[in-house]
């Protein structure tokens, strides 16, 4: 260590002591009460009586003779729009983000249905969608949309509607478990409101998962990770609150690879497990993989864990790999694979 | 075990304070960052509080606003503090040496001054460091180089450095 160094050391440790207690003259205790930046704690309330006045308006105006699945998502939205009753059905489309900034978020996004689905119940989607705007009364066709697969090396784009929009021919079907594989997009370009993803299977049943456009530019969304050659890739995409298992490979790192059937690096046996707390990742340990040859599954047992964005990384390799995962609770207005509709 | 918020502060807010102070070199600024930081991880406690390193977590947010928010006011003037005139000649040539650094400190770019901060205050090692500001231990690596090779180029600090 140089002294150049040295001193810095030093200089940081002296002028440490021109702060003491006697010098601040902040609350920060207060914080805990207020909850909320001081600056915006008055717009805010104010902001949150207009909003509840709008909100029991609309309550009270909202048509008689609703059952239990037509209440509202949420807020009206700044243009006094009455936000739109919740998906039903028995299909639905599960959404990393419910909330997003005006600016653009990545999204996974996955379909949900009943689990262990009698035959007459299978339904085959695509990797094609629309996106409808709520305008108060009912959707409106609003974009076109191209969801990529999560082991493809892109995210899927909205696109003007009538495009003549063009996707790959695959047909996206759920697991035992009620939920189908993961898919992902940009969503951007939109207006704050209320919109829908819509997926419709080959039979013509819908799918649909409700998000929100907001013009906040401070809404915290989960960064999903580069889509680099190499990285993990989890089924699932989400996980309830008790825990599950969640099957891990890891993605060749090569086409060549890929057509010349290499299975590509093998999965650590400990991978790091980290929570996403804005503005980045926190570890929560780890957790150990396990390895079925016979049915030629690799996953893990996921423990008990509160509602949140998760990853797990592994190390193994010199190339780290890495795959993110959500844990969700039925309170959600996306409801759990096979939960309550 | 989980501390509540207020306990929190009440141990650490001064510590919290330290940090911000040292990255931005303004009391008051400081106060700010802290503020702001602790509002953002306020709102998130049930979560933030879960994390092993409820401190680090904070710290995070801190050097986080500071870069960022130094990068929204780059056109405004950095304030620095200036000892009061008379107390540099009291105290001594190794005092002296610090105030240069001080100042040479203030005027390196905040992602800069962020690593030096991290490093020789916080003692992080450069994985660490990069966790923190969000950026490749190779970054951290030149930056901590680069601000070094600034603070060798003040002609006065130069002038007390001996190698």
């Amino acid at each position: 260590m140089t002294e150049l160094e040295d001193a810095l050391r030093a200089t940081l440790r002296t002028h440490e002591r021109d702060i003491d207690a006697s010098t601040i003259q902040r609350d920060y205790a207060a914080i805990a009460s207020q909850r909320m930046p001081t600056q915006r704690l008055w717009p805010a309330l104010i902001a949150g009586a207009v909003v509840a006045i709008v909100g029991l308006v609309a309550y009270v105006a909202w048509p008689l003779g609703g059952t239990a699945t037509d209440q509202p998502v949420g807020r009206p939205t700044a243009q006094n729009i009455a936000p739109p009753p919740a998906a039903s059905g028995p299909f639905q489309v599960w959404l990393s983000e419910r909330v997003i900034p005006a600016g653009g978020a990545d999204v996974a996004a996955a379909l949900t249905g009943p689990a262990e689905p009698m035959d007459e119940d299978q339904q085959t989607f695509g990797v094609g969608a629309r996106v409808d705007r709520w305008d108060g009364e009912q959707w409106q066709p609003h974009r076109d949309v191209r969801l990529c697969m999560d082991f493809w090396d892109c995210v899927g784009e909205l696109y003007p509607p009538d495009d003549q929009l063009e996707v790959e021919d695959i047909g996206l079907s759920l697991d035992a478990s009620g939920v189908g594989p993961t898919t992902l997009v940009r969503i951007d370009g939109l207006d704050p409101g209320w919109y829908r993803l819509r997926q419709t299977s080959n039979d013509g049943v819908e799918a649909n998962g409700i998000f929100e456009v907001v013009p906040a530019d401070d809404v915290e969304t989960v960064p999903l990770g580069a889509r680099d050659p190499g990285r993990l890739r989890l089924q699932p995409a989400f996980l309830p609150t008790t825990g599950g298992f969640l099957s891990i490979n890891r993605l060749q790192t090569s086409q060549a690879a890929l057509d010349a059937g290499d299975p590509g690096p093998p999965v650590g046996d400990v991978l790091d497990l980290e929570m996403w707390a804005d503005p980045s990742w926190h570890s929560m340990g780890t957790v150990h993989v396990n390895r079925d040859a016979t049915a030629g599954i690799t996953g893990a047992s996921i423990p008990e864990l509160a509602v949140g964005a998760y990853r797990l990384v592994d190390s193994s390799q010199p190339v780290e790999a890495q795959a993110v995962f959500w844990v969700t609770d039925n309170t959600s207005a996306t409801p759990l694979p096979g939960g309550p509709q | 075990m989980a501390t509540s918020f207020g306990e929190f502060v009440a141990a650490r807010g001064v510590a919290l304070t330290r940090f911000a102070y040292l990255l931005c070199g303004d009391r008051f600024l400081a106060e700010d960052l802290t503020q702001t930081a602790l509002e953002r991880c306020c709102r998130r406690w049930p979560v933030a509080g879960m994390v092993r390193a409820p401190e680090a977590y904070v710290k995070k947010a801190i050097a986080n606003e500071f870069v960022s928010s130094r990068r929204r006011l780059s056109t405004r003037e950095v304030v620095v503090e200036s000892p009061v005139a008379g107390q540099v000649a009291d105290h001594g040539l190794a005092v002296q040496d610090r105030d240069e650094l001080w100042r040479g400190l203030a005027v390196l770019s905040p992602s800069h001054r962020a690593v030096l901060v991290l490093r020789y205050y916080e003692d992080l090692d450069d994985s660490a460091i990069a966790d923190i500001l969000g950026c490749s231990r190779g970054t951290v690596r030149s930056s901590a180089r680069r601000a070094l090779a600034a603070l060798r180029a003040d002609p006065v600090i130069t002038g007390k450095e001996r190698r």
